[in-house]
C-alpha cells in the first residue's frame, strides 16, 4: 500500500544536502569541506560533566523547559554576552537543539496562510519548516525588499545571522532598519543567533537588545556550534513569557523535555568554559584568514565573512560551472567535497559552501587541490 | 605574526615554513627569519619530540631535592650545575616542602640510582633527597598518549 501522506509535506522537495550526501559517503578518502559541525569535540570538561552526570543516575525526565538551575545560567549568560536580561522563571526554554526550537516558534505563531519574510540563501530549515506549520516563506534578498514583500498577512521575519551558508552578518545599523520594520508593521522578529559567539569582527548585535525589540523577538539559539555540541542536541528559546508558554505547549507533548545529561553538561559549559570558546574562536578566525586568502590568490572574488565558519563562493563567474557541476567535478577529481550551493535554494546554483570547521592541514591540503583543479 | 607563529610551532613544531606562511600570509623568508630571531633570542629554547617510552628500556625518576642556599647565592647556581647534566630532562625550582624537582632519565635503574647519589646528593649545597620511580606515562607536555584520532563527524551535514 502507498501510505498517503501529509499533503505539504509531499510539496516540499528532498533536502539537497542529503542528497549530495550519499554521494559523498560512497567514497573514501575524502577531504570535506562540506560539514556543518565543529571538528572539535565538545571540551573534555564538559563530556566530563555528562560522564559524572549519568554515574549519579540523573537519568529522569527534567522539567519541561528545561532544568531551572540551566535555565538560570542561560539567562545569566545572555546578560553577561549580549546585554539583556530575560526571566530564568518564564522567558526561557530548552529544547532538542535551535531545530527543535525553531520548529515550536513558528508552530505557535503561524495560522494557515500567514505569511514570513525570509532571507535568502538561509540556513536549509527555516523555509520547510515554516511550510510545514502551514505558513508561506516570502523570500527577500536585502533589508531595502522587506517593506514591498509585507502584506496583511504577514507575521514575522526570520534572521539567521551569523549565516549559514554565507557567514554575513548583520551590523547594528542594517538591524535598527529591520527593527524598524517589524515595530512599523507589527511584525514578530525570529532570530537565529546560534553563531553569534564565532563572529570574527566586532561584536554580535543580538535583535533583542535594540529599543522596544525585546517585547517582539524570539532568540533562536543552541549549544551546537559555540560549544561543539552538536550531537548532544540542546539549544534554547528567549522570547516573551506568552509566546514561551506557548511554545513549551507544544514542546511538553512532542518533546516532553530535553536531555537530561545534555542539560547538565549545559551548565557545566556555560559556567566554565569561556576561555575553550575563545581559544576555538581564535583558531576558526585564523582558518578563515588563511581559505579568503588561498581563494584571492586563485583569483576568486571572496569577501572575509564575519562569522560561522563558511565561505560562500561564487564558483561560476571564474570556471564557467554551476555549483553543482563545480562540486561533483572536484569530488570526482580532487576528492574534496564542498556542498552545491543549490541546496540553499535554487537562486544559488552558481555558489558553492566551503566549510572550514577542518583543521589547518586539511584546508592546506584541500585548498592545494582546489588550484590543482582549477589548473586542468 | 609572533604569538600566531608561536602557538602554531608549540602545536606542531615540524609544520614547514612554507605551511606557517600561508597561514600566517606571510612569505616563507619572513617566516624563517623571525623563527631565527626567537631561537637567538631564546624566546625559542629549542624544538623536542615526545615519545611514548611506555614499556621501552627506559627509566624515569622524579628526584625532589632539598638545597641550602648560602648567602649571596641563591638556587641558580647549584640548579644550573644539575641542569648540565645530560641525564637530567627537566629541572624546576618549586615552592612547598623541597626547592628543586628534578626528572631523570636512564636506561636502567642503577644507572638512574647511581647518577642520584654520585652526582646530585653529594653537591656542597644538596642538603637530601627523595627518589620517585616513574611507573607509567598518562601526558606528556600537553600530549595524552594512546589518544585516539580521527574524524567522527558525517561528512556532509547542513
Ligand atoms: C543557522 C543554524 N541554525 C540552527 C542549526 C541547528 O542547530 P541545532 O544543532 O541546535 O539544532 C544550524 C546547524 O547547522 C545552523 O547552521
Amino acid at each position: 500500500m502507498k501510505i498517503p501522506l501529509n499533503r505539504i509535506l509531499e510539496t516540499i522537495p528532498p533536502s539537497g544536502i542529503r542528497k549530495f550526501f550519499e554521494i559523498v559517503a560512497e567514497r573514501k578518502d575524502v577531504i570535506s569541506l562540506s560539514v556543518g559541525e565543529p571538528d572539535f569535540d565538545a571540551p573534555w570538561r564538559v563530556r566530563e560533566a555528562a560522564i559524572a552526570a549519568l554515574e549519579s543516575g540523573e537519568t529522569h525526565y527534567t522539567p519541561n523547559k528545561g532544568y531551572f538551575e540551566l535555565r538560570t545560567e542561560i539567562v545569566k549568560y545572555f546578560s553577561r554576552k549580549f546585554g539583556v536580561n530575560y526571566s530564568a522563571e518564564d522567558e526561557v526554554l530548552v529544547g532538542n537543539g535551535a531545530s527543535e526550537i525553531f520548529d515550536i516558534v513558528v508552530r505557535s505563531i503561524l495560522n494557515p496562510g500567514d505569511e514570513v519574510i525570509l532571507f535568502m540563501p538561509s540556513y536549509v530549515m527555516y523555509a520547510p519548516l515554516v511550510q510545514l506549520a502551514a505558513g508561506v516563506p516570502i523570500f527577500v534578498k536585502q533589508i531595502s525588499e522587506i517593506q514591498k514583500k509585507i502584506s496583511p498577512r504577514t507575521k514575522a521575519i526570520i534572521l539567521g545571522y551569523p549565516s549559514n551558508p554565507t557567514g554575513t552578518t548583520f551590523q547594528k545599523s542594517e538591524l535598527q532598519k529591520i527593527a524598524k520594520i517589524a515595530e512599523r508593521n507589527n511584525l514578530l522578529v525570529i532570530s537565529d543567533e546560534i553563531y553569534a559567539e564565532l563572529t570574527y569582527e566586532g561584536r554580535h548585535t543580538t535583535f533583542a537588545s535594540l529599543p522596544k525589540m525585546k517585547a517582539r523577538t524570539a532568540t533562536v539559539s543552541g549549544f551546537s556550534k559555540t560549544f561543539a555540541f552538536t550531537g548532544l542536541r540542546l539549544g534554547y528559546l528567549l522570547a516573551p513569557a506568552d509566546l514561551t508558554a506557548a511554545a513549551n505547549k507544544i514542546h511538553q507533548y512532542s518533546a516532553l523535555c530535553a536531555n537530561s545529561i545534555s542539560q547538565i553538561a549545559a551548565i557545566e559549559a556555560l559556567r566554565n568554559c569561556d576561555s575553550e570558546v575563545e581559544k576555538m574562536r581564535l583558531e576558526y578566525k585564523m582558518r578563515r584568514d588563511f581559505c579568503v586568502r588561498e581563494l584571492k590568490k586563485m583569483g576568486f572574488q571572496i569577501q572575509k565573512p564575519a562569522g560561522a565558519f563558511y565561505l560562500f563562493l561564487n564558483v561560476c563567474k571564474k570556471t564557467g560551472l554551476t555549483g553543482e557541476e563545480f562540486a561533483l567535478e572536484l569530488l570526482e577529481k580532487e576528492e574534496v567535497a564542498v556542498v552545491p550551493g543549490s541546496a540553499f535554494g535554487a537562486e544559488f546554483s552558481d555558489f558553492v559552501r566551503i566549510s572550514f570547521a577542518t583543521s589547518l592541514q586539511n584546508l592546506e591540503i584541500a585548498f592545494e587541490k582546489i588550484e590543482h583543479f582549477l589548473k586542468n | 605574526m609572533k604569538q600566531k607563529l608561536l602557538a602554531l610551532l608549540k602545536k606542531d613544531p615540524r609544520v614547514s615554513a612554507k605551511s606557517l606562511a600561508k597561514i600566517l600570509g606571510s612569505t616563507e623568508k619572513k617566516v624563517e627569519a623571525e623563527i631565527q630571531k626567537l631561537l637567538q633570542s631564546g624566546e625559542i629554547v629549542g624544538f623536542a619530540t615526545v615519545l611514548n617510552s611506555n614499556g621501552k628500556d627506559e627509566i624515569t625518576a622524579m628526584v625532589e631535592v632539598k638545597v641550602t642556599t648560602q648567602r649571596g647565592r641563591g638556587f641558580d647556581e647549584v640548579a644550573e650545575r644539575i641542569a648540565k647534566f645530560p641525564e637530567v630532562v627537566n629541572l624546576f625550582l618549586i615552592s612547598g616542602s623541597h626547592d628543586l624537582n628534578i626528572l631523570v632519565r636512564g636506561k636502567s635503574l642503577a644507572e638512574v640510582a647511581n647518577f642520584i647519589n654520585r652526582k646530585v646528593a653529594v653537591l656542597e649545597n644538596v642538603n637530601g633527597t627523595t627518589t620517585h620511580f616513574l611507573l607509567k606515562k598518562y601526558k606528556e607536555d600537553g600530549l595524552i598518549f594512546g589518544e585516539k584520532m580521527g574524524d567522527k563527524r558525517l561528512k556532509v551535514s547542513a
